[in-house]
C-alpha cells in the first residue's frame, strides 16, 4: 500500500457553472495517513471540490499536483489511476444491488480482468473479497446480495471495493448523516484501520464534535473558498469552527409586520411517527406564526413533516390540530383536517412536471370544480388559475404551459399555489427555497409571510440558519430525529443554531 | 432547429394516426375499389374493431392511472365464459347473468389491487400471475373444452334455459358498434372531463405528487383495475355473442391488439398519455390496415408483419414529438 509521503496537493482551482462560481482558486493539500474534513455550510463548495478529485467535475481550472507532479483528473478513470476513491452519499447509486457483496466488492475483476470466455471463478472471487473483508475487519457475509444490506453495510462494501482498487485516498461525502450512533462507531473504527494502513482519508460531515473525534486536520469552506484549515489540537473549540464557517453576512430585510398571533393551531406532545423516523416531539404553532425548523441534512425534518401530513401512516403520541386529537391514516385526510405540504423534493414530490400549470394549480381543490357527476368545470377552473397566476407573479406563458419548463421558483410557487384556496390553516414548508435563486428566495420569503398575515400557521423548515433566522418567530431545532432545543430568534444567532444542529448540548 | 421542421415534426408526431388513416384509405381506395370502397365493408370494420376498442378502454384507463394491467384479456375470457353459461347452466334472466358477470370480473379487479397495492407487487407481474390462474380458472370451469351453450358441457353442467336472441344481437350490428361508440365516449368524458378521470392522470404521472397532494392513490389504483374488469366483462360478453361459443383462448387474441391500440393513442393531438379517442384511433387504423389487406388479397398470415410495423411507427413518431417538445 501507500507511502505516507505520497500527497495530493489542489492548486488554483476554480469551476463556473452557469451564473456561480463554485470554487474560487482553492489550494489545498491531502496527504495519505492523515484524516482531513472539510466542512462548511450547504453550497460551500465542498462536494464540487471532491468531486473534482474524482474525476466527476472535468471543467475545473487551475492544477492538481501528485507528489509534485502536475496530473489531469478529467474523468472518474484519472482519479482511479491515482488511487483517489469517493463514496458517496448516495451508496446505492454506485453498487449493483441485485448481485452479492463480493462481486460488488470485485467489480474491476468481473468487468475488466476477466478474459476469453469470461468464465467467473467463483471461488477465488469470493475468497478474495472475504480477505479484503477480514483485513478490515468488516463482518459481512460475502455472498449475501448487497440489496438486502443495511446502508451501514453498503458503505463498508464500497469501501472494501475501494481497498481492493488499491486506492490510497479515500473521500467519505458525508458518511454519517443516515448513520445510527453505534453504525458511525464502526465506520470511525474502520477510518482508523484505514489510516494506519496508510490511507489519506478526507471526511465531509456536517456534525463538528464527529470530527473532533476523528480528524486531525478541519478545513473551513465558504462560497467557493478555503477560508481556513485549523488542526484538531486541543485548543480549537466547534465554536471557532462554526465562526469561520458562518463568517458575516447581510441580506435585505424582510418585513414580517402585520401580523397577530392567535391560539394554537398545533400542538405535539411526545409525537412520533410508528417507525421512530422521528420521536418525542413536543412542539406548537400558533396561528399567524412561523415557526422555524432548523437541522442538518438527515436530522429528521423532512420525516417531521411528512408524518404530520400521514405520509408515513398513524403516528404515535398526541397529535392535536385546532384542539381537537387527530392521527391522520393518509394523506387525504391530512388535507381535510387543514394541512398544506409544499415537499422539499420539489420536481418529484411537489408538482406534476408533465402537467400544465392550470392542471397542477388545481390538483388539490379539484373537487369544488366539479359538482355534477364529478364533470370538471374547466372555465371556473382556469379563471381560479389565473387568479392564482397572478396573486402569486408565476411567470408563465399561459396557464397551459408545462410546469417542467418554468424556472425552479416559478415551479415553487405553483406548488404553494395548489394549496391556496384548500381551507389549510397550516402550512408546512420543507426546504422550500432549496435549489432556487437568491431573487426568487425573497418572493417565497414574502408569500409566506402574507400566508401568516392572513391568520395561518407556518411550519418552515431549513438547513440554512441564516433562513432560520430571517424568516421564524421561533426556533426548534432537531437533531437526530427528535427536536432538541428552542430558540428566540431575537436572542440567538446562527452561531447557537449551528452549535446545537450539530449536537451540542 | 428551424421553426418549419419544427411544426412538420409535431403535426406528424401529434395527427400522424389520423394521417395514417387517411392515407391507408386513399390507398386501398384505389388498390381494391371494389372491395374495400363500400358502406358494407366500412360497417364490416367498424365490427371488427369493436371488441378490441371496447376491451382496450380498459387498458386505456390502467396506462392513465399508470398501471400495466396484463390480465384483462384473461379477464374477457372469463366474461364470455360466464356471460352466456350464466343464463344457459344457471338458467338467470340475461340482465341479471350481464350484471352478475361485470360483478364477477370486478372481484378479480378488486383482488389485483389488493395485491398490487397493499401487498406491493408490481402490476404487471401480480397481473400476469392472474392472468395464469383465470386461464387456468376458465378451462376448469368449462371442463376442459369449448363452451357451447346449446349442449351440456364437459364438466357437467346441464343446459336448463335457451340464450335469447337479444343475447346474439349483441354481438351483431349496428348493436356491437353502438355499445363500442358508447363505450369511447364515456371513457373519453370519464379521462378528460371528470374529476376522477383527471386525479388517474394525476397518479400515473407521478404518485409520489399525488399523494403529497392529499390523493389517496391507492384507492384510484383499485378504480383503475376496476375500471378494466368492467369493459373486459362487456368486451367478454361480446366475444361470447358473437362468436356463439366461448373457447378457452377467445380472449387472448385481443390482448396485443388492445395494447397496440392504447399505445398507438397515446400521441394524439399531442396529448402524450392513454386516451379513449387515441385509443380508438390506434383500433381503427389497425382495423383499416388489416381489412384492407385482405381486400387485396393480401395473405392473411403475413399481416401480422404489417400491424407490428403500424405499431412500431407508431412508437417512434410519438417518441420524436415527445423530443420536440424538450
Amino acid at each position: 500500500m501507500g507511502q505516507t509521503s505520497d500527497r495530493i496537493e489542489v492548486k488554483d482551482v476554480s469551476i463556473e457553472f452557469p451564473g456561480v462560481k463554485a470554487l474560487k482558486e482553492v489550494n489545498c493539500t491531502f496527504s495519505c495517513g492523515e484524516v482531513k474534513a472539510l466542512i462548511g455550510a450547504n453550497g460551500a463548495g465542498k462536494s464540487t471540490l471532491m468531486k473534482v478529485l474524482a474525476g466527476a467535475n472535468p471543467t475545473y481550472t487551475g492544477q492538481v499536483l501528485y507528489n509534485g507532479t502536475p496530473v489531469e483528473i478529467r474523468n472518474p478513470g484519472d482519479a482511479r489511476k491515482l488511487g483517489i476513491s469517493i463514496v458517496y452519499q448516495e451508496v446505492d447509486s454506485i453498487l449493483i444491488p441485485n448481485l452479492s457483496v463480493a462481486e460488488n466488492i470485485m467489480i474491476d475483476y468481473l468487468v475488466y480482468d476477466l478474459k476469453g470466455v469470461g468464465v467467473v471463478n467463483w471461488k477465488n472471487m469470493q475468497a478474495k473479497a472475504r480477505e479484503v473483508m477480514k483485513e478490515l475487519e468488516i463482518d459481512i457475509d460475502v455472498t449475501a446480495l448487497v440489496s438486502s444490506l443495511t446502508l451501514a453495510q453498503k458503505q463498508m462494501v464500497v469501501i472494501g471495493r475501494s481497498i481492493v482498487q488499491n486506492c490510497k485516498f479515500l473521500i467519505l461525502d458525508e458518511p454519517t448523516a443516515p448513520l445510527s450512533t453505534k453504525e458511525t462507531e464502526v465506520l470511525f473504527d474502520l477510518v482508523r484501520k484505514l489510516k494506519a494502513r496508510g490511507c489519506g482519508i478526507i471526511f465531509i460531515s456536517h456534525r463538528l464534535n464527529e470530527l473532533f473525534e476523528i480528524c486531525e486536520n478541519i478545513v473551513v469552506m465558504k462560497d467557493g473558498e478555503i477560508v481556513g484549515e485549523r488542526a484538531v489540537d486541543g485548543v480549537l473549540t466547534i465554536n471557532d469552527i462554526v465562526t469561520m464557517m458562518l463568517g458575516r453576512e447581510t441580506g435585505e430585510k424582510l418585513d414580517k409586520s402585520g401580523r397577530e398571533l392567535g391560539e394554537n393551531v398545533l400542538e405535539l406532545k411526545n409525537f412520533g411517527d410508528s417507525e421512530n423516523r422521528v420521536h418525542d416531539i413536543n412542539i406548537y404553532v400558533r396561528r399567524g406564526e412561523i415557526v422555524g425548523i432548523s437541522g442538518l441534512v438527515g436530522a429528521g425534518k423532512t420525516e417531521l413533516c411528512k408524518s404530520l401530513f400521514g405520509a408515513f401512516g398513524k403516528t404515535k403520541g398526541e397529535y392535536i390540530l385546532d384542539g381537537k386529537k387527530v392521527n391522520p391514516s393518509d394523506t387525504g385526510q391530512a388535507v381535510k383536517n387543514g394541512l398544506a405540504l409544499i415537499p422539499e423534493e420539489r420536481r418529484k414530490e411537489g408538482i406534476f412536471l408533465e402537467e400544465s400549470v392550470n392542471r397542477n394549480l388545481s390538483v388539490v381543490t379539484l373537487g369544488r370544480f366539479s359538482k355534477v357527476l364529478g364533470f370538471v368545470n374547466r372555465a371556473k377552473e382556469l379563471e381560479t388559475a389565473k387568479d392564482k397566476i397572478e396573486k402569486l407573479t408565476i411567470k408563465t406563458p399561459s396557464p397551459n404551459q408545462k410546469v417542467g419548463l418554468l424556472s425552479g421558483g416559478n415551479q415553487q410557487k405553483v406548488t404553494i399555489g395548489k394549496w391556496l384556496d384548500s381551507d389549510a390553516d397550516l402550512y408546512i414548508f420543507d426546504e422550500p427555497t432549496k435549489g432556487i435563486d437568491v431573487g426568487a428566495k425573497m418572493e417565497i420569503y414574502k408569500l409566506i409571510v402574507t400566508l401568516a398575515r392572513s391568520g395561518k400557521a407556518v411550519i418552515y423548515t431549513s438547513s440554512e440558519q441564516s433562513e432560520i433566522l430571517t424568516l421564524s418567530d421561533r426556533i426548534y431545532v432537531m437533531y437526530d430525529g427528535t427536536v432538541q432545543k428552542e430558540l428566540n430568534p431575537e436572542t440567538t444567532n446562527d452561531q447557537e443554531i449551528l452549535f446545537y444542529c450539530t449536537g451540542g448540548k | 432547429m428551424n421553426n418549419k421542421e419544427f411544426s412538420a415534426r409535431k403535426l406528424l408526431g401529434q395527427w400522424g394516426i389520423l394521417i395514417a388513416i387517411a392515407i391507408a384509405f386513399l390507398i386501398f381506395s384505389v388498390a381494391a375499389p371494389r372491395a374495400f370502397l363500400s358502406v358494407d365493408n366500412f360497417i364490416t370494420i367498424l365490427r371488427s374493431i369493436s371488441i378490441t376498442s371496447v376491451i382496450a378502454m380498459g387498458a386505456t384507463i390502467g396506462f392513465a392511472a399508470g398501471v400495466f394491467d396484463l390480465s384483462f384479456a384473461s379477464l374477457a375470457t372469463m366474461g364470455a365464459a360466464f356471460s352466456v353459461t350464466f343464463i344457459a347452466w344457471f338458467n338467470m334472466p340475461m340482465p341479471i347473468a350481464l350484471l352478475a358477470t361485470i360483478a364477477c370480473c370486478m372481484l378479480v379487479g378488486f383482488l389485483n389491487s389488493i395485491v398490487v397495492v397493499k401487498f406491493h407487487v408490481t402490476a404487471f407481474l401480480a397481473t400476469l400471475a392472474m392472468s395464469f390462474i383465470l386461464d387456468g380458472f376458465v378451462l376448469t370451469y368449462s371442463g376442459g373444452s369449448m363452451i357451447n351453450p346449446k349442449v351440456d358441457s364437459a364438466s357437467g353442467m346441464k343446459v336448463v334455459r335457451e340464450v335469447p336472441t337479444a343475447f346474439w344481437n349483441l354481438g351483431k350490428s349496428p348493436y356491437i358498434i353502438i355499445i363500442m361508440f358508447i363505450c369511447v365516449i364515456v371513457v373519453e368524458l370519464f379521462l378528460s372531463y371528470t374529476k376522477h378521470g383527471r386525479i388517474l392522470y394525476m397518479v400515473g404521472s407521478s404518485p409520489q405528487a399525488a399523494k403529497l397532494s392529499g390523493v389517496n392513490t391507492g384507492r384510484y389504483i383499485m378504480l383503475a383495475f376496476f375500471a378494466t374488469a368492467i369493459f373486459s366483462a362487456i368486451g367478454g360478453t361480446l366475444i361470447a355473442s358473437r362468436a356463439g361459443t366461448v373457447q378457452a383462448t377467445a380472449g387472448s387474441s385481443f390482448l396485443m391488439p388492445s395494447i397496440a391500440a392504447a399505445n398507438i393513442g397515446f400521441s394524439l393531438g399531442g396529448r402524450g398519455k392513454a386516451n379513449a379517442l387515441g385509443t380508438f384511433a390506434g383500433a381503427a387504423l389497425v382495423g383499416i390496415v388489416e381489412n384492407g389487406l385482405y381486400a387485396m388479397a393480401f395473405p392473411y398470415y403475413s399481416i401480422n408483419i404489417v400491424k407490428g410495423i403500424i405499431l412500431m411507427v407508431a412508437l417512434i413518431m410519438s417518441g420524436l414529438s415527445q423530443k420536440s417538445q424538450d
